[in-house]
């Protein structure tokens, strides 16, 4: 069952993301200003919010396993913020191609490359923790508290377009501001953001269940050295 | 223009090539984790002590 | 009750601190010795060492800030006080306070001596009515260091790479807060106006001194 809701995830977001490429490389035509680079931000902008969604809702099931102390909150809450991560770096990647043309520099230390640059510092650290922890229910109030503290840095990114004046593009996106993106342009965010959604969703699931494996490996381990 | 081309396919090439490291990472640790599982598996069934 | 609590907590640190003075020998030299290295890097009198003197600054005093937050309850691992400690009646979160009181009073004071050093070396022109503006900027930068610290010091008091953990959770998180202070230093120093880092810094502050207070208790309890 589980095998099948993957493939069909797979299937259908590989579907999106192909009829979406053809429609971004066919259909729209090159920006005024920016010439073709532009559309990186096809997969800049699905790869930032996935991510800061990601660290958003790890933080959540984080919460979740210090009042429950359910251990599968925080199997969940770890492979959330790890896909999360790997999509920050795609956006911190793109985003710094796309600079070297627009800007003509790799990177920039404005608020908002700096501060989600921070957040992917911290949530690394959240990574290396938990590997620096042996015992499951330690890690998982550890991880819970750096993931809580991190997200405020996630929040401070997120508003920082707005709370300063910054070198990063003002919000495009209709959802924020109203729109200032032509007709045509918005709509392959939305479906390259769905398709990559689903991409994410298999990888966790995926890291769900190799976080059972472990734990069920940890169980059994225990019971070979009580015997 | 052609330089804008050249780093836009190298900004998809770098998202999906970190897509595809990530990928490889989990599907390693898949591995490791099945191996260590059936060992484990196994030395409960026949403690060998 | 909880501030006399955590006020013994605090009194005691302060004076283990100052019959070793250990921490604050390491931290002043350590803050001073940056200080002197960068003068020799860079010209002290040019003009573009005054856009970094608050960066400087704030760098050194994180630095030297880390050798006394390492310090703040990994001292109590020997002779299981940290055990006593957490056993006591005393709340983790007046435990977790009073180490953040002593912590800000040490660093505070490094810092405060460390100043003079830098506008001696680095030639800044120095008015009195700096005086208040910068004490403030400094109370509410190393609050910060002090809460972000002090928590994570007692989250990796007990794991193994302890030295290497710490570092690497501590510092970016403090990154905000520096930036913040940096850049009100830079001004300050420069006779520029402040800018909005005031708001940001307090409300920074406050923030993770809820997050922390509130957390300090799964941290080293459970």
């Amino acid at each position: 069952m589980r095998e099948k809701i993957i493939i069909g995830l797979a299937l259908f977001a590989g579907a999106l993301l192909a009829w979406n490429m053809n429609t971004i490389f066919t259909a729209l035509p090159d920006e005024l200003n920016q010439g073709a680079i532009y559309r990186i931000i096809y997969f800049h902008v699905p790869a930032n919010i996935l991510g800061m969604l990601g660290f958003g809702a790890g933080m959540l099931l984080s919460v979740g396993y210090l009042t429950t102390k359910d251990l599968r909150y925080d199997a969940l809450a770890a492979s959330v913020t790890e896909v999360a991560l790997v999509f920050a770096s795609i956006g911190l990647a793109t985003g710094s191609i796309w600079a070297r043309i627009i800007w003509g520099v790799w990177w920039a230390w404005d608020v908002r490359l700096t501060s989600w640059l921070v957040c992917w510092l911290i949530f690394g650290g959240y990574l290396m923790l938990r590997r620096a922890v042996e015992e499951p229910n330690q890690r998982a109030r550890f991880a819970a508290v750096v993931s809580v503290l991190g997200t405020v840095n996630a929040y401070i990114s997120y508003k920082s377009i707005e709370w300063w004046n910054t070198q990063h593009p003002q919000p495009v996106l209709s959802l924020r501001n109203g729109g200032g993106m032509a007709p045509g342009m918005e709509a392959p965010i939305y479906w390259n953001l769905l398709a990559l959604a689903c991409f994410a969703a298999i990888l966790v699931m995926v890291r769900v269940r190799q976080e059972a494996f472990a734990r069920e490996i940890d169980t059994l381990r225990r019971m070979v050295h009580a015997q | 223009m052609n330089r804008n081309v050249e780093y836009m396919l190298l900004g998809l090439a770098a998202a999906w090539l970190i897509m595809f490291l990530y990928v490889v990472l989990i599907t390693l640790r898949e591995r490791k984790l099945r191996k260590e599982l059936d060992r484990v598996r196994r030395m409960v069934e026949h403690p060998n002590k | 009750m909880f501030l006399r609590q955590a006020w013994t907590i605090a009194a005691k640190d302060l004076h283990s601190e100052l019959r070793t003075k250990e921490a604050w020998n390491a931290s002043l030299a350590f803050s001073v010795v940056i200080l002197l290295l960068f003068s020799f890097a860079f010209d002290p009198s040019s003009e573009q060492v005054r856009e970094f003197s608050g960066g400087l600054l704030w760098m050194t005093y994180a630095f030297a800030g880390a050798l006394v937050l390492n310090r703040s309850f990994a001292r109590e691992v020997q002779n299981d006080c940290l055990d006593a400690l957490i056993a006591s009646p005393v709340p983790s979160a007046a435990l977790f306070t009073g180490k953040a009181l002593a912590n800000f009073a040490m660093l505070f004071a490094v810092e405060l001596v460390s100043l003079p050093v830098l506008v001696l070396f680095y030639n800044i022109p120095w008015s009195a009515s700096m005086f208040g503006p910068m004490l403030l900027v400094m109370t509410l930068g190393t609050w910060a260091l002090t809460v972000i610290g002090t928590l994570f010091s007692a989250l990796t008091v007990n794991l193994r790479l302890r030295e290497l953990m710490l570092p690497t959770l501590v510092y970016p998180m403090m990154i905000p807060a520096l930036i913040a202070a940096m850049t009100l230093t830079t001004q300050l120093l420069a006779g520029d106006p402040i800018g909005t880092g005031l708001r940001f810094l307090t409300a920074f502050d406050i923030i993770f001194t809820l997050l922390a207070v509130v957390f300090v208790d799964t941290v080293l309890v459970g």
